[in-house]
C-alpha cells in the first residue's frame, strides 16, 4: 500500500482534522531485515524440529517460491511472514500434533508477536490455512487438519488461500466463486485456459498435490572438543583435568557463536580389552539452556562423581547437543525479584529451581528427580506417573488423552490411601476368623501384629479386557499399637499382601 | 589444655551455636500450617523457616508422623491468597512416597518434587542440596540414626536456604543429640471409638536445639489430635490435653 494510501485510511481525509499525522509513526518497509529476523526465528523453532524453512520453496529448476509458470517475485507467499517446519516424527514430544502447534503459538505469542499455527499434511496446505484463519471465527487459534482432512479443510477455504494473483482473484469473484470448493467444481482444462498454468500450480501447491520441498535452514557446525593422548592414561585426576579443559573449550564455543545447550555428552574411548566396550558415552542434562562455562562444568563434574572412568583411555571428546538460540527476557527498567523464573517449555519455574534439579540430576541421575502427576487409574500402582521437571507442560497436553488429573482433588478421603506405597505388594501371613474376612492378626517384618480395627474391604478390581489386570480387597487396619498399614486380600487365590503403611 | 578447661571451652561453644540457632528462630516469624490445632501444639506457634523439625514414630513406621509433617508442612506449600504456592520436596531413598495419598491429604502434586537417593551418600548430599535451595520450602525425609556432622550441616542448609526440613525418624533415635528445632512424638490411639478418621497423641518434646537445650519455662506436653478423614480437617481435642511437667521426657 502506497504511503499516500495508508495516511488517508488511518488519518481520515483530508480536512477531517487528521491531516497534520500527529500520532503516526512511518516506519520503511524493510524486507532484507524481516527476512533477517524471520531467519532468528526460524533458528528458535529448531527446539520443535530440526527441519526448519524461512524461505519460500520451490519445485526443482525453479527459483524459490515460484510456483509453475508464474513471476518470480509476485507469490504471496514470497513475502517473508513465514515459517514453515516439518514436523514428522516430532509432535510425539508434546504430546500430539495439536500439544506441539499449541506449544509453538505460545513460543511466539508470548514474546509479543501475533502468530498464526497451522498443521496439515503439506508445507501449502498449512500455509493456506495459517493465512485464512479468520475465516475459521478463531483467528489466533492453533489450527490442526486431521492426516487425510486436507482437501476438506481446503474447499471451505475462500479462494485467497490459494495465493492467486489479485486479477485472478477478481476474476473468479464476478464469476462468483468465492470458495475453493467452487473452483474445484471448474473444469481444469477451464482454468488452464482463462487463468493460465500458473493458477493451476497455485491451486495444486495449496493441495499438497506436489512434492514441495523445504530448503532447510542449515544447522550450526557442531560445537565439540576432543584430545588424543599419545598413550592410553588411566589416571582419574588427569582425565578429570582434561575433561574439564574440554568443557571449557565446549562452553566458549558456544558463548562464540551466541548459543546455549540443552546437553552435554562426554564421550571416552578406551583401549581396555575387546570384551568392553570401547566407546563410553556420559550424558548431561539440563533443564535450562546455559553456555556458562563454569555451572556446565560443575554439573558433568557432579554426574562424574557417580560414574567410573574407564582405564587406558586413548581419546576424550565433548559435544554440545541441543544447541539453540538463547531466549532473551524481556528488560525491565527496574530490577524487580519475583519468585517465579520462565522455561524454555513455556512454562515457569520457582526461582532457583533449575538449577536445583541439574545438580541433583547430574549427581543421582534424570531419573531420580520428578514431579509427580495424578492420573485415572484403578490400580493404586499407576495412579501416580512420574515426569522430569521442566517438562510438565508437554505432559499436561498429552495427559488430555491418557487421563491425567492434574490440578484436581482425588475422589479418596484424607486417611484412606497410606503415604508409603511398597514397590511390589509383599505376601503375608494372615489370620481372619471367617473365609473372606476381614484380618484378625498378620505378621509383618518379623513381628506378630493384632489388628484392632479395620475398615473395608473395598474392592479394587480392572476389568478382564485389561493387561494385567488386578481384583483386590483393600482393608485398612490399625495394629494393637496404633499403627496403620493397608493390606489386600487377592481374589482367586485368597492370598493376602501389605501394600502400603500409613506413615 | 586442661579437662575442666576443654569441657568449659565445649560448653561455651555449644551456647554459641545454640545462641545462633535461637537468633533465627527469633529473627523469623512463624508461619500457619493452616491447621490451628497443630498451630497450638508447634512451640513457634507455627513453622518457623530456617529450621529443622523432627517427627518421631512413637510405635512402628505406621503410627502416622510423616502424614502430621505433611498435613504441617501444607500452611507453606499451598497457594496463599496474595502469595505463590511453595514447594515440598520429598527426599525419598526406596521412592515409596505415594503422592495420592498426599493429594488426599490437601496438598497439591504440581507442589512436590520427588527425588530419589539410592545410597545413603546421595540421600545425605541430596537432602542437604534440597534444604540449601531457596526453591525449597519444605524438604521432607525419613532419616534414621544421622551422624551429628551430618545433621548440622542439614541444619546449616535449612538456614541458608529458608525452607523448613521436617525429617520423620523412628524412637530408637530418643536419646540422641538433636539440630532440629522441636520434636514431635506421634502414637496413634489405639481402639477409640468415633466417627471417622485417624488420631494421636501428639507430645513435644523439645522446642529448642542442642541436647538439653530446651528453651527456659517451655514445658513438655501431650495432645490429641483428630485427622476427619472426609473434611482433611485437623482438631485439637483440648479436654484430653494435659501438661507432663519437665524432665520426665525420654529424649536426651
Amino acid at each position: 500500500m502506497p504511503l499516500s494510501e495508508a495516511r488517508a485510511v488511518l488519518l481520515g481525509p483530508v480536512g477531517a482534522g487528521g491531516e497534520s499525522g500527529e500520532g503516526l509513526e512511518v516506519v520503511e518497509a524493510d524486507e532484507e531485515a524481516d527476512l533477517r529476523c524471520l531467519a532468528e526465528e526460524g533458528r528458535r523453532a529448531w527446539r520443535f524440529t530440526p527441519l526448519v524453512s524461512v524461505t519460500p520453496t520451490a519445485r526443482p529448476g525453479q527459483a524459490p517460491g515460484q510456483a509453475p509458470g508464474q513471476a518470480p517475485g509476485q507469490d504471496p507467499r514470497s513475502r517473508p511472514e513465514s515459517l514453515l517446519a516439518n514436523i514428522t516424527g516430532c509432535s510425539h514430544l508434546f504430546g500430539d500434533e495439536r500439544g506441539l502447534a499449541r506449544a509453538m503459538h505460545e513460543e511466539w505469542s508470548g514474546r509479543g508477536f501475533s502468530v498464526r499455527v497451522a498443521v496439515a499434511g503439506s508445507p501449502g496446505t498449512a500455509w493456506a490455512i495459517a493465512h485464512s484463519a479468520h475465516w475459521t471465527g478463531q483467528p489466533w487459534a492453533p489450527l490442526v487438519a486431521s492426516p487425510g482432512r486436507d482437501e476438506l479443510w481446503m474447499r471451505r477455504l475462500p479462494i485467497e488461500a490459494l495465493a492467486l494473483r489479485p486479477s485472478v482473484v477478481r476474476a473468479l469473484s464476478e464469476l462468483d466463486v468465492a470458495q475453493v470448493d467452487r473452483l474445484l467444481e471448474l473444469p481444469v482444462s477451464e482454468i488452464k485456459r482463462r487463468f493460465g498454468e500458473e493458477t493451476l500450480g497455485r491451486i495444486d501447491r495449496a493441495l499438497g498435490r506436489w512434492q514441495e520441498p523445504l530448503e532447510c535452514l542449515p544447522m550450526p557446525d557442531p560445537v565439540l572438543a576432543c584430545r588424543s593422548f599419545d598413550y592410553p592414561i588411566s589416571r582419574t585426576d588427569w582425565l578429570q583435568e582434561a575433561l574439564k579443559e574440554l568443557v571449557l573449550e565446549v562452553a566458549c564455543g558456544l558463548k562464540r557463536r551466541g548459543r546455549v545447550t540443552w546437553r552435554m555428552v562426554c564421550r571416552v574411548q578406551s583401549e581396555v580389552s575387546q570384551a568392553e566396550p570401547e566407546w563410553v558415552e556420559w550424558v548431561t542434562g539440563l533443564v535450562e539452556p546455559s553456555h556458562k562455562a563454569e555451572h556446565l562444568w560443575e554439573l558433568v563434574s557432579l554426574q562424574n562423581e557417580r560414574r567410573r572412568w574407564p582405564a587406558e583411555v586413548v581419546r576424550l571428546e565433548v559435544l554440545a547437543q541441543g544447541v539453540v538460540v538463547p531466549d532473551r527476557p524481556q528488560q525491565t527498567l527496574f530490577k524487580t525479584e519475583t519468585e517465579y523464573e520462565p522455561t524454555t517449555h513455556g512454562g515457569v519455574l520457582r526461582r532457583g529451581m533449575a538449577r536445583l534439579v541439574e545438580r541433583l540430576s547430574s549427581r543421582l541421575g534424570e531419573t531420580s528427580v520428578s514431579r509427580p502427576v495424578l492420573c485415572e487409574a484403578e490400580v493404586p500402582e499407576s495412579a501416580v506417573m512420574l515426569v522430569r521437571v521442566g517438562r510438565e507442560r508437554s505432559v499436561e497436553r498429552s495427559g488430555e488423552r491418557s487421563g491425567e488429573r492434574s490440578g484436581e482433588q482425588p475422589w479418596f478421603g484424607a486417611v484412606t490411601r497410606p503415604l508409603r506405597l511398597l514397590e511390589g505388594p509383599r505376601p503375608i501371613e494372615v489370620m481372619a476368623v471367617v473365609p473372606e474376612g476381614p484380618p484378625v492378626r498378620f505378621a509383618w517384618e518379623g513381628r506378630n501384629r493384632r489388628v484392632v480395627r479395620h475398615w473395608g474391604p473395598e474392592r479394587i478390581e480392572t476389568g478382564w479386557w485389561a493387561e494385567g489386570g488386578v481384583a483386590r480387597d483393600y482393608y485398612r487396619v490399625e495394629t494393637d499399637a496404633g499403627e496403620w498399614y493397608w493390606l489386600f486380600r487377592r481374589r482367586g487365590d485368597d492370598r493376602w499382601f501389605v501394600h502400603g503403611v500409613f506413615e | 589444655m586442661s579437662r575442666q578447661d576443654t569441657i568449659k571451652d565445649l560448653a561455651d561453644r555449644l551456647r554459641r551455636m545454640e545462641r545462633r540457632v535461637a537468633r533465627v528462630e527469633d529473627r523469623e516469624p512463624s508461619v500457619g500450617t493452616g491447621h490451628a490445632a497443630l498451630d497450638s501444639v508447634l512451640p513457634a506457634g507455627g513453622l518457623v523457616r530456617g529450621t529443622l523439625l523432627e517427627w518421631i514414630n512413637g510405635e512402628g513406621p505406621g503410627s502416622g508422623a510423616a502424614t502430621l509433617a505433611l498435613l504441617s508442612a501444607g500452611g507453606l506449600i499451598r497457594r496463599q491468597d496474595s502469595g505463590p504456592a511453595g514447594t515440598l520436596a520429598v527426599v525419598d531413598r526406596d521412592g515409596g512416597f505415594y503422592t495420592a495419598a498426599a493429594a488426599g491429604l490437601g496438598l497439591s502434586p504440581e507442589g512436590i518434587l520427588l527425588v530419589r537417593a539410592g545410597t545413603e551418600g546421595e540421600w545425605k548430599w541430596a537432602m542437604e542440596q534440597v534444604l540449601r535451595s531457596p526453591a525449597i520450602d519444605v524438604a521432607l525425609t525419613w532419616a534414621g540414626s544421622l551422624d551429628d556432622r551430618v545433621f548440622r550441616r542439614w541444619q546449616l542448609a535449612a538456614e541458608l536456604g529458608g525452607g523448613v526440613g521436617m525429617l520423620v525418624r523412628s524412637s530408637e533415635v530418643m536419646g540422641q543429640a538433636s539440630w532440629a528445632s522441636t520434636r514431635l512424638m506421634v502414637r496413634g490411639c489405639v481402639g477409640e471409638e468415633w466417627a471417622g478418621g485417624r488420631r494421636w497423641r501428639v507430645r513435644v518434646l523439645s522446642g529448642g536445639v542442642g541436647r538439653g537445650a530446651w528453651r527456659a519455662g517451655y514445658q513438655e506436653r501431650e495432645v490429641l489430635l483428630e485427622l476427619n478423614d472426609e473434611t482433611g480437617g485437623l482438631r485439637l481435642l483440648p479436654r484430653l490435653e494435659r501438661t507432663v511437667p519437665p524432665g520426665v521426657s525420654a529424649a536426651g
